[in-house]
């Protein structure tokens, strides 16, 4: 019976130590640093593989790079930190193994420091939502790109 | 009741009789047709011949002979034809057994048989039954109207026979067919005066001859006799040459002749997906339109009739096949906001029209045999011929291949099918023999139910609504093969040979 008690105690411990962990890394309002650049996530939910992610400042996109080491599948995300206005650029097929396209946003994101965004990439189209927290690059399982604590 | 009130009674009866009008109004035609039989020349002399018509039968006839007692006017006209066209002795015609009779004379028993041949046209029929008024004339009916006459003779006990004449007479009744029976009537008239004249002919030829046995006898082998047509009509037979064929028909005459045509023809090809909303949809679609000339050897049809051609080819087209551009709803959801993006070369940034459809070059090949089947319809005299043909295809085995140009590649592949093609034609036209001419129109139609690509290509279905997404978009569908239609045409002018 002594070593059952012990084992609960144990248990509930590791369990609360987790939750408060998680609470830090999520980030609720109010406790966002103030000086973080704001967290994106970008979701592809296009029908098409993205070959390349392009954020920069100002069109066109030529001079920029890509984020993505490697192509981001369908329903996958990556996390991008920054602050400022941002136009995002994606490439992908117009179809299989046809020509590649690069779609821009008509206009800039605004990113607004210690602040959480998620931008959903359609077709032909894109998606911003402001309802996301901040993510804490710590905790953050998808790709990171931008500079976190800029 | 609902049909009494809506429908009177006088329109129920109106179109009651005409269900049933058409039916009852076929007039039967008279079988016994009495012949014109006209006597060209002096009676042949027989004065030491007596003849007794002992039997005269007939069989088969109709209806309409019955009512008007038929049978007593063609043997009355008989008669009349051996008394005009024989001086005999005597010609009895014993009735019963209790009749006189002359153990001298020579006996002759007639059987007389008549009946005749029938042939329509479906579907012109149909329209002339459609809807059940009986007014369409071109109801083409046409036939052999058939005289058999059999007969014996008899000498002092010694018989000889049967002898047998058969004599086919054609006829048409172009027009309204089901109410008129003239040209039956007609072609048994002309059946009678020709088996009559034949049976007298040789039977004069037997009785100038002294009955014995030891007599060279005459040519008495069943003979039969086939009358050319009078007038316009349908062509059962071609018509021969009255004349000795020329140097042209001698040598080429089986190649029918030249013919120099304006030809012109679209193709079209489908693409079918079922996308997200279970239902099949055009996804993409490609037509390709071609015009120019063609010098070829064709013969006209020179008779009616069914004929079951093979069909055996090679079909080759090189056609695009596109999507098609639809604008897309762009929805925003509460809460969020909608960017549009601009879409650009990724080399040059220079603006790419998105909506710009899908598009493939396709070279599509087949190679096939099948079995065909066909109908004639040939309507005139010698001179002026109309013709017409329908005919149906369908290709039994086919070894397909497939080029599919993409965007910077090609993708090529075969295979075969079974019972996935098939054609349609038809034509008119008029044969002008007399002139060596002849001209026509035609038109063949030729489809090929899922020609398959050797991977299956993408085109983009219509918009809708994804409520996952909270989106409308264009969902991607992958097709793996098309179906493919031509439609082809000429108008010709032939030079017979």
């Amino acid at each position: 019976m002594g070593q059952i008690r012990k084992k609960s105690i144990a248990h509930f411990s590791a369990a609360l130590t987790s939750v408060v962990l998680a609470a830090c890394g999520s980030n609720a309002p109010g406790i966002v640093p103030p000086g973080k650049n704001a967290s994106v996530v970008i979701e592809n939910e296009s029908q098409y593989a993205l070959r390349e992610l392009r954020l920069h400042p100002r069109p066109p996109f030529l001079e920029s790079t890509s984020v993505l080491k490697e192509a981001m599948g369908i329903r996958s995300s990556i996390v991008f930190y920054g602050s400022g206005s941002w136009y995002v650029t994606v490439f992908r097929e117009k179809y299989k193994d046809g020509p590649v396209l690069a779609f821009t946003t008509s206009r800039a994101v605004v990113l607004e420091r210690g602040h959480g965004y998620r931008l959903l990439v359609f077709d032909d189209s894109f998606r911003m939502t402001d309802e996301a927290r901040w993510l804490d690059p710590q905790g953050a399982a998808t790709p990171i790109a931008g500079d976190p604590d800029g | 009741m609902a049909v009494s009130t809506r429908f009177p009674q006088g329109l129920a009866a109106a179109a009651l009789f005409c269900i049933v009008a058409p039916s009852n109004l076929a007039c039967v035609a008279q079988r016994l047709a009495l012949p014109r039989l006209v006597v060209d020349r002096p009676p042949a002399e027989l004065p030491h011949v007596k003849l007794e018509l002992t039997e005269f039968r007939v069989s088969n006839v109709s209806e309409s002979d019955q009512a008007q007692d038929g049978r007593r006017a063609i043997e009355r006209a008989f008669i009349g034809y051996l008394n005009q066209s024989l001086h005999l002795a005597s010609l009895s015609r014993p009735i019963g057994v209790y009749s006189r009779r002359d153990p001298d004379a020579v006996e002759l028993e007639v059987d007389l048989d008549v009946h005749e041949t029938a042939n329509r046209t479906i579907i012109l029929d149909g329209i002339f039954f459609y809807p059940f008024l009986g007014s369409f004339p071109l109801t083409p009916l046409w036939g052999d109207a058939t005289v058999e006459l059999v007969w014996r003779i008899r000498h002092h006990g010694a018989a000889e026979g049967p002898f047998k004449v058969k004599v086919e007479a054609p006829y048409t009744v172009l027009v309204y067919s089901y109410y008129r029976t003239g040209p039956i009537e007609e072609a048994f008239r002309r059946g009678h005066e020709t088996a009559f004249k034949e049976l007298v002919d040789r039977l004069q030829a037997r009785l100038a001859l002294a009955p014995s046995p030891d007599s060279p006898a005459p040519d008495l082998t069943p003979r039969e006799i086939r009358l050319r047509p009078v007038g316009v009509g349908v062509v059962t037979e071609p018509f021969q040459d009255t004349e000795p064929p020329g140097f042209l028909k001698r040598y080429f005459g089986a190649l029918g002749g030249l013919e120099a045509s304006l030809t012109g023809g679209s193709a079209t090809v489908e693409s079918t997906a079922s996308a997200r909303s279970g239902a099949g949809q055009l996804v993409a679609s490609g037509n390709a339109r071609s015009h120019g000339y063609r010098f070829s050897l064709y013969k006209p049809p020179s008779e009616s009739g069914f004929f079951f051609p093979p069909a055996l080819g090679f079909f080759s087209q090189t056609i695009d096949i596109a999507g098609f551009r639809q604008d897309v709803p762009l929805f925003v959801p509460r809460g969020t906001t909608a960017i549009p993006a601009m879409v650009s070369d990724p080399t040059t940034g220079a603006p790419v029209d998105l909506s710009e459809p899908i598009a493939y070059r396709l070279d599509l090949k087949s190679a096939y045999v099948g079995q065909g089947i066909g109908l004639n319809m040939v309507i005139g005299a010698q001179d002026v011929q109309f013709f017409s043909t329908a005919r149906a295809g369908l290709n039994v085995a086919e070894y397909r291949h497939s080029d599919v140009t993409l965007y910077q590649s090609r993708v090529k592949g075969g295979s075969f099918a079974l019972f996935q093609s098939g054609q349609l034609g038809a034509q008119v036209g008029f044969s002008f023999p007399a002139i060596h001419f002849a001209v026509r129109a035609a038109v063949e139609y030729e489809w090929f139910r899922a020609f398959s690509y050797p991977q299956p290509i993408e085109f983009l279905a219509a918009a809708a609504y994804n409520d996952e997404k909270k989106i409308y978009e264009r969902q991607r569908v992958f097709v793996s093969g098309a179906s493919l239609s031509t439609l082809d045409w000429q108008l010709s002018a032939v030079m017979l040979f």
